[in-house]
């Protein structure tokens, strides 16, 4: 055969192709100028066991590459330009994602430290949402959570969230529900969250959306091809939200135990929980503070206001202790009956911190029967999908490099969570160090101890009004200056009604003493019913969230002051003892108040 | 003269020869060219360079599976009814040229075309796309998905054997479209329903397209699953061939 034109044809398109393929790019190698050593852009954390949001590679290595993941390679080999870092016997897992919060003040920073790297804020004034949709879109170095948001909710006038000062656009008509979604997606808003709560559950009444509007609310939301979640604390109210067709619910209620048919139209209806299952703990007495301070490194990443919160309690936790098995089967009964669960804290709310709750919530899940597999993938991949944050709660290459270094099997051992060794939001590394500005408290003045409360300082009656309440106290002083008789009424408008009496230190209300030395506060509190709590304010901010404790009444409460460690007793501001219900009136008298 | 008695050199001639045959019937029939060519190269740079600009390097490796999956299926599935009816093959048995080297030069066809498939879809990944590999990962996707196509060689052989030259362009396409989108080709497998989900692994191009996965680095795992799950359906399709060739023979009576 004489080699023909067509020969030669096929013989140069053979060619063409191995030059073709010979000319294709390779992975391009940084020049040293680029490559800081402090901001390296490729780095490799080999050794590691990987939890890559679905599943497990036992030995791997995950190469960063300018803010994302690059590759989740199997075998040994490294990138010749990569920092690598050897991450023997611990765990990477996708940074996590906090499908309930409330981002106020610090608290994308106080996530961050806890490899919180997404948080979903389910009620916050909009305001700044354009520059937190631009961070959130960039892959810059950054000391903050990525933050979505519903931006304000949708309640009644008068209605839950409405009483924490802010003012909420509420709506009281189905016809406004159209205008209302609008507004909020204008505003910035990523899903609306929608407020069913006649607050029966925490046995007060509040105004509250009906079904009409809350239907009216999904639709509008739908049609705009967004998401609607509800807040429901009743499992009424969840009926009148899976109804109306809302894509999750944000809470787990607590008020009956579940009905299995409910659990079994929301599988069949694909609503999704979060059920925010340590804020539940908190609210039944079985707050996360000593599983979570338990680690000596996670304390210490705690801030101030961390710490506060963490040791807040619910006004009558306690005497709700013996319901919580019934929320752990609710809970276990959702997971049985395939109900798409979201891992959520509900941070900042008593007994919860941002970050560090969450972890706590993946454990409490884990008691509720889903294995920790399944826990982790709750607040990785599954919020990932049902909320479309692509590129987020995963380690697979084109993902953001958010990524968790814990040290140790948290897939063997949930209690291994708690050991965050290092923490990567877009490719760098969070610095989990916490600033302390000690404010010197030289111009505080200081009292000795023992001190006599009835004989030093101010008790002035005090409410829930300074949260915007409605509740009133009214104080008489016994003339022998040995007690303090309170009364009034708990006013819904607030949504934990309080009313009682503060001792303030000072001739100011709330100026700061230092009382170092005093490591006990004992009192009497004589009542023939009700609820008590008390609150002590401290620290460089008075507006800075109490801490919170429950009294028993009828015997003499003895608070060991030195265990809360949110509590600055250098710069002490006041006590606050307070009737949180359940009856509206109350009278309750102390005595023997002093401090040891 | 007997085949099996026909010297080994003059044996590889005629493997060239039909190889060569092959070649020129690309050049010729370019109906058959063109769009096998053209749709899924075109496909790729719509869905993975301008749509999905961050997901270019997973949907390289699986259009580029679709890609060859095409060529394979129409080469041997189509090509082969069409000169099976025009009475190609009756005429190359009463010569002493080898029966194999239909296959072979089939083979070659198809090869070729994927091979021109996957370095176009990978020139346009990296120079376009902003896909960067290893020179072993380029070669590697082509070499995997060359060697992979056995299963689908076979399936269109026999096909090919068993439908009519009218019939066989049809059933292909049935065949090779609800392929391709079941095993997660044109869409990532876990985007689909759970139940669709698990259909998946039952389609020889979602083991396939997995090795392609693998072996540009965009997802880790361990290949021999999959390479086993592609012998055992080259196995299946293999009784298919034989049953089509009986057929043939049977006809031919």
């Amino acid at each position: 055969m004489k080699p023909s034109s067509s020969l030669v044809g096929l013989l140069l398109l053979i060619g063409l192709l191995v030059v073709t393929l010979l000319m294709l790019p390779g992975p391009v190698p940084r020049s040293a100028n680029e490559l800081s050593a402090s901001d390296s852009a490729v780095i490799a954390l080999s050794n590691a066991r990987i939890f890559d949001g679905e599943s497990v590679h036992e030995q791997a290595t995950l190469v960063i590459r300018d803010g994302r993941i690059d590759a989740l390679r199997l075998d040994d080999a490294l990138p010749e330009e990569a920092d690598v870092i050897d991450i023997a016997g611990g765990t990477l897992l996708p940074g996590l994602i906090d499908a309930h919060v409330h981002a106020f003040n610090s608290a994308r920073k106080d996530a961050l430290r806890f490899g919180v790297t997404t948080v979903l804020d389910m009620f916050r004034p909009p305001f700044d949402l354009d520059q937190t949709r631009a961070q959130r879109g960039a892959l810059e170095r950054t000391d903050q959570a990525d933050l979505y948001s519903a931006g304000f909710l949708a309640t009644a006038d008068g209605g839950h969230g409405t009483q924490y000062g802010i003012e909420v656009p509420t709506l009281s008509d189905p016809d406004q529900a159209d205008a209302w979604v609008e507004a909020r997606l204008s505003e910035g808003s990523d899903y609306i969250k929608i407020v069913i709560e006649s607050g029966a559950a925490w046995g007060g009444h509040l105004p509250t959306l009906d079904a009409a509007t809350v239907q009216a609310l999904v639709r509008a939301t739908h049609a705009r091809g967004e998401m609607a979640v509800a807040h429901v604390s009743t499992q009424a109210a969840a009926r009148i939200a899976v109804e109306a067709g809302v894509d999750g619910l944000v809470h787990l209620f607590a008020d009956e135990p579940l009905d299995p048919a409910l659990a079994a139209t929301l599988v069949e209806k694909d609503v999704f929980v979060i059920p925010t299952t340590t804020v539940l703990a908190g609210s039944h007495g079985q707050s996360g503070r000593g599983w979570l301070e338990s680690d000596e490194r996670l304390a210490s990443r705690l801030s101030t206001e961390q710490r506060q919160t963490l040791e807040q309690s619910f006004p009558g936790s306690q005497l709700r202790a013996s319901r919580w098995p019934m929320v752990l089967t609710s809970l276990r009964a959702l997971h049985e009956a395939g109900v798409v669960l979201l891992a959520g804290s509900d941070a900042p709310n008593p007994a919860t911190a941002h970050g560090a709750s969450l972890l706590h919530e993946i454990k409490l899940l884990t008691e509720a029967g889903l294995s920790t597999i399944e826990a982790l993938q709750a607040a990785t991949s599954v919020p990932a999908a049902r909320f479309g944050l692509d590129h987020r709660g995963c380690l697979q290459p084109g993902c953001r490099a958010d990524i968790i270094w814990v040290d140790g099997n948290p897939l063997a051992d949930i209690g291994a969570l708690r050991q965050v060794e290092g923490v990567w939001k877009n490719g760098r590394r969070v610095d989990a160090a916490i600033e302390t500005s000690v404010v010197p408290a030289a111009e505080t003045p200081a009292l000795d101890v023992p001190l006599d409360l009835h004989r030093a300082g101010r008790w002035l009656p005090s409410t829930d009004e300074f949260m915007g309440g409605q509740s009133r106290a009214e104080l008489q002083l016994d003339s022998s200056g040995r007690r303090v008789t309170v009364s009034g009424e708990l006013n819904p408008g607030f949504a934990f009604p309080y009313a009682g009496t503060m001792w303030n230190p000072g001739d100011e209300i709330m100026s700061a003493v230092n009382l170092s030395r005093a490591e006990t506060l004992s009192l009497q509190l004589e009542a023939t019913s009700g609820r008590f709590q008390l609150m002590i304010f401290s620290g460089d901010d008075p507006a800075a969230p109490p801490i919170r404790i429950d009294l028993v009444a009828n015997e003499t409460n003895r608070i060991d002051l030195t265990e809360y460690s949110g509590l600055d007793r250098s710069r002490l501001r006041a006590f606050g003892v307070y009737a949180t219900g359940p009856a509206e009136s109350f009278e309750f008298t102390i005595r023997d108040a002093g401090l040891q | 003269m007997n085949v099996a008695r026909m010297p080994i050199g003059r044996r590889l001639v005629s493997y060239g020869q039909f190889i060569y045959c092959q070649w020129l019937n690309l050049l010729r029939v370019p109906a058959y060219t063109i769009p096998t060519l053209v749709f899924p190269v075109m496909f790729y740079a719509f869905f993975g360079i301008l749509m999905n600009p961050g997901a270019s390097a997973y949907l390289l490796a699986t259009f580029a599976t679709f890609g060859v999956l095409g060529a394979t299926l129409f080469a041997f599935g189509v090509g082969i009814a069409t000169e099976r009816a025009q009475g190609w093959y009756t005429l190359i048995r009463a010569t002493p040229a080898p029966l194999l080297g239909i296959v072979i030069g089939k083979w070659f066809g198809a090869a070729l075309f994927s091979a021109a498939i996957i370095v176009t879809m990978c020139s346009i990944a990296g120079f376009f796309g902003g896909v960067r590999l290893e020179q072993s990962q380029w070669w590697g996707l082509l070499a995997v998905l060359i060697s992979g196509t056995l299963p689908f060689c076979l399936l269109g052989l026999g096909l090919g054997l068993l439908l009519s030259p009218n019939a066989a362009p049809a059933v292909i396409n049935i065949v090779y479209l609800p392929l391709a989108f079941l095993s997660g080709l044109w869409v990532p497998v876990s985007q689909f329903p759970a139940w669709l989900q698990t259909l998946a692994p039952w389609l020889p191009p979602y083991h396939l397209a997995e090795l392609a996965l693998q072996v540009t680095g965009v997802r880790p795992g361990e290949p021999w699953s999959h390479w086993l799950a592609l012998l055992l359906f080259s196995a299946v399709f293999a009784v298919l061939v034989i049953i089509g060739w009986r057929r043939m023979l049977a006809m031919s009576k």
